[in-house]
């Protein structure tokens, strides 16, 4: 019983110590580079050992812990777990907002009456001095001619610095139109682009200064509009700056048909079979369908130019299309001429209202068009000629 | 637990507070620090500050007291950080970075 007694008391007295005990951990943070006071951020000190969640806090300088300059203090008995001789602690300051933070510190818990940790610098947040955002063809400038049905390639480029010379640990851009889309918006190839790695020349420059390049391949049907890049570094503190440029992208009209158009073979005095020309939206503006046609040279008023028989030409007349509705089956001549237009020499603007592309996984921006041809008695032989294609934004008839 | 124990026990815990009392209290008159850590209870007939007592025992490393849960302390180091308070008639950890007499002002 008196020893129970004994340890009771022993224990007693050992608490009201414990109670009482303290060991300070205390520490220099540097200015920033850039000339940022370190006073008034905030230090947080942990155990690795038992995560960050167990935490103390001080703020820096004259209204901490420490009332003095660029110095923190922090009791590291008062974390939940006390720290005890030859536990690792760790420090670094944290972001309260204006990115400027540090890397951490870490020391050994020590017997004596505080530990000093290794001093700590303010990070400064790189810095992007300047953004241009433009195609390969340089002049004019802020414009970028798109490539029908394919791809221009469009570079957005800065040079960056970053006062602590530490490596960019990554650099992203977003070219977006500006008029409808945002910066974090979803990709889409009429108005958004992402380049989530950019590439990083660390050698450009100073030992401060790098440059980055990033790369879009935008495609043709890209809207027509006033477009921002926007450019974002990170340093190895994962903190970022970002910066932009605006340029315009040009309206591109444009559109695809096959090649070869191949009516078949059609005895003299009979309609041919319909036959059907896909035309596609190359470009990124709404159209209407210029058409014309010639059997040898332009203005010759003629749709085919024929090898044999006493007729060696057809008429521009008598080849036709519909540009709205199909009209499948045999056709006399009077029923033909009803319901389809005559091809002219001249071009003629006709009204065809084929959007462009706005679906990136499959290319809807097509409309067909219908095409016969009359072979008048006395034509023979292989016969050939030429319809022209063509997009316009004027207003069709 | 019968009473007679728990009288011991109470009268026990009291004892050693009183002893520890009276220790502290002849530690004014001549108080030597050992090294490290060093529980001091301070009466003092005329306020000082924390700075100044550090000043004269420049072998002191950190005094500091717990209030309202939180700690209040001074560290001897870049001429000192921490809250220079006033020493009053209460208990402070000392740690000394040598065994020393402390001096008063």
């Amino acid at each position: 019983m008196k020893g129970k007694i004994l340890i009771f008391i022993l224990v007693a007295l050992m608490l009201t110590r414990m109670a009482l005990a303290a060991h300070f951990i205390v520490g220099i943070v540097n200015n920033a580079r850039d000339g940022t006071l370190a006073n008034g951020h905030t230090v947080v000190l942990w155990n690795p050992a038992n995560g960050i969640e167990d935490n103390l806090t001080d703020i820096i300088g004259p209204s901490g812990n420490s009332g003095a300059d660029n110095i923190y203090m922090l009791d590291c008995e008062m974390l939940q777990t006390e720290c005890g001789i030859g536990n690792e602690i760790r420090v670094r300051v944290i972001n309260n907002g204006d990115d400027y933070i540090t890397s951490f510190v870490n020391s050994s818990v020590t017997g004596a009456g505080y530990d000093l940790m290794e001093n700590l610098i303010l990070n400064s947040p790189p810095n992007i001095t300047s953004v241009v955002v433009d195609d390969s063809i340089v002049i004019p400038e802020n414009e970028i001619d798109l490539i029908a049905a394919s791809n221009r390639k469009v570079t957005c480029e800065a040079i960056v610095s970053d006062l602590d010379t530490q490596l960019f640990q990554n650099a992203t851009a977003e070219f977006f139109d500006s008029a409808i889309s945002y910066y974090n918006d979803l990709d889409d190839n009429n108005k958004h682009y992402t380049n989530d790695s950019c590439y990083i020349n660390e050698s450009y420059g100073g030992e401060n200064e790098a440059r980055v390049i990033c790369d879009f391949q935008i495609g043709y049907y890209a809207n027509s509009e006033e477009w921002k890049c926007v450019l974002r570094v990170e340093d190895n503190l994962s903190i970022s700056n970002n910066n932009s440029d605006l340029t315009f992208i040009n309206s591109l009209l444009s559109i695809g048909a096959v090649s070869i158009i191949d009516l078949g073979v059609v005895s003299g005095g009979v309609v041919s079979d319909e036959l059907e020309i896909n035309i596609t939206n190359f470009g990124n503006i709404m159209i209407n369908l210029s058409l014309s046609g010639y059997a040898v040279s332009e203005g010759d008023n003629l749709s085919m130019n024929c090898t044999l028989g006493s007729l060696k030409n057809i008429s521009i007349n008598y080849e036709k299309y519909n540009l709205t509705a199909s009209n499948p089956g045999a056709l006399t001549l009077s029923q033909f001429e009803a319901v389809y237009i005559n091809l002219t020499s001249s071009p003629v603007v006709k009204r065809f209202g084929l959007n462009y592309r706005q679906n990136d996984a499959e290319n809807e921006a097509l409309n067909s068009t219908y095409w016969r041809i009359y072979v008048p008695v006395g034509v023979a032989g292989s016969c050939s000629g030429n319809i022209v294609f063509g997009a316009s934004q004027a207003a069709g008839i | 637990m019968e009473i007679k124990t728990l009288f011991i026990i109470i009268f026990a815990i009291s004892l050693v507070f009183a002893i520890s009392l009276i220790i502290s209290s002849k530690e004014n008159l001549s108080i030597e620090l050992s090294k490290g850590k060093n529980y001091v209870r301070l009466n003092v007939s005329e306020m000082f500050y924390v700075e100044t007592l550090v000043k004269l025992n420049p072998l002191i490393e950190a005094v500091s007291y717990k209030e309202e849960n939180e700690t209040i302390g001074y560290v001897n180091v870049f001429k000192g950080v921490g809250k220079n308070f006033v020493i009053q008639d209460r208990e402070y950890e000392i740690v000394a970075k040598e065994s020393t007499n402390l001096i008063l002002p």
